[in-house]
């Protein structure tokens, strides 16, 4: 195991049981049941945004095949949303690129953190996996990767809720929301639930609750002050900020 | 072109550009084989940062209702599995705004 493993190991001791036993001749089939345990909460969580997805595009003049396509090439729910608000012709092109760039910039540093632990996996493997990281999914990946990812976990919790997110955009498309407005059930804070309780799984770790802090701040300042999507960049920013600042060797606390 | 053709060819082009965030992080640090310490943990507070960053201001600053219900929630994240947990949020915040707060 090189210096850089040892080095996560002793910042999660709760999990060096879990990382020693992802070692080759781990069975699949206990990463793909922690997968689905994982992700299939914020699977039925999503159904109806993909359902309104579908909706707003139809309403908005989208073709069947355009509406799916989206999904399906973008995978970004809020990006989505944000570019259907700006749908109308003749297309503004440049606006709709530039707040999609703007709300997904976030991926940027998901591609960047799971890119850390794939190196074990085929380029093809490599390029695909990181094509669908999301949020969820994302926080997940950190949480129970390891140094190694399982690519069977990753799958399990990848691929349902890409489908999940494409086949409900298609189904709203034609049968309209059977849930017009998702936050009249409270399913919009529900998704909210899924990460207060995603982040809280993350508590353990040194300095987690300054990086919590200093992301909330310059959140909650941006989007008063600015106004949205750039509250999620900013947030982004001061809390990675903070983590780099207070950053000690070898598992050291903060 | 036609409006159905301009719909494809932004949504061909939005879908590159999309890709092209979530490979370009990649890309950038797999060209680093050894991180220093700093970037490490930057990038080991990704998700923690983002997804703050992402719920703050609906739990913060966007009502009464919503506030009281995310404390209801991370009371609930802490005392119940998650499913438990979205129910609680999902009952909360309806009431609340039921109630008109």
């Amino acid at each position: 195991m090189n210096a850089t493993a040892q080095r996560r190991l002793n910042k999660f001791p709760a999990m060096q049981d879990r990382i020693a036993s992802t070692e080759p001749g781990r069975a699949w089939r206990q990463d793909v049941t922690q997968g689905l345990l994982d992700i299939w909460p914020i699977v039925v969580a999503t159904i109806p945004f993909g359902m309104v997805f579908g909706t707003v595009a139809s309403a908005q003049g989208l073709s069947f095949t355009d509406s799916v396509l989206m999904s399906a090439l973008m995978f970004a729910g809020l990006a989505q949303f944000t570019a259907l608000e700006l749908w109308v012709h003749p297309l503004p092109f440049v606006a709709i690129v530039l707040s999609v760039l703007a709300v997904n910039l976030r991926l940027v540093l998901y591609g960047a953190a799971m890119g850390r632990r794939i190196g074990h996996w085929s380029a093809p493997a490599r390029y695909a996996g990181i094509s669908v990281i999301t949020d969820p999914t994302i926080a997940l990946v950190e949480l129970r990767g390891g140094q190694r990812l399982s690519g069977a976990y990753y799958a399990a919790v990848a691929l349902p809720i890409y489908l999940n997110w494409v086949v409900m955009t298609g189904i709203g498309y034609f049968v309209g929301s059977l849930i017009d407005d998702p936050q009249a059930i409270g399913l919009d804070f529900v998704v909210l639930a899924y990460f207060v309780h995603v982040l809280l799984a993350f508590r353990g770790r040194p300095g987690a609750i300054w990086v919590i802090l200093a992301s909330a701040a310059a959140s909650v300042a941006t989007y008063l002050a600015v106004g949205s999507p750039w509250h999620f960049a900013s947030g982004a920013a001061a809390g990675i900020a903070i983590a780099a600042a207070t950053a000690k060797p070898d598992g050291a606390t903060s | 072109m036609n409006a159905d053709t301009m719909n494809m060819v932004l949504i061909v082009l939005l879908g590159v550009v999309t890709y092209g965030l979530r490979v370009s992080g990649y890309l950038v640090l797999a060209r680093i084989s050894r991180l220093n310490l700093r970037v490490e943990a930057a990038l080991d507070a990704v998700p923690v940062a983002v997804i703050t960053a992402l719920v703050a201001p609906v739990a913060l600053v966007t009502g009464a209702a919503e506030s009281i219900a995310a404390m209801v929630t991370v009371v609930a994240a802490f005392k119940l599995p998650i499913l438990p947990t979205l129910v609680v949020a999902a009952v909360a915040v309806t009431v609340l705004r039921a109630v008109g707060l």
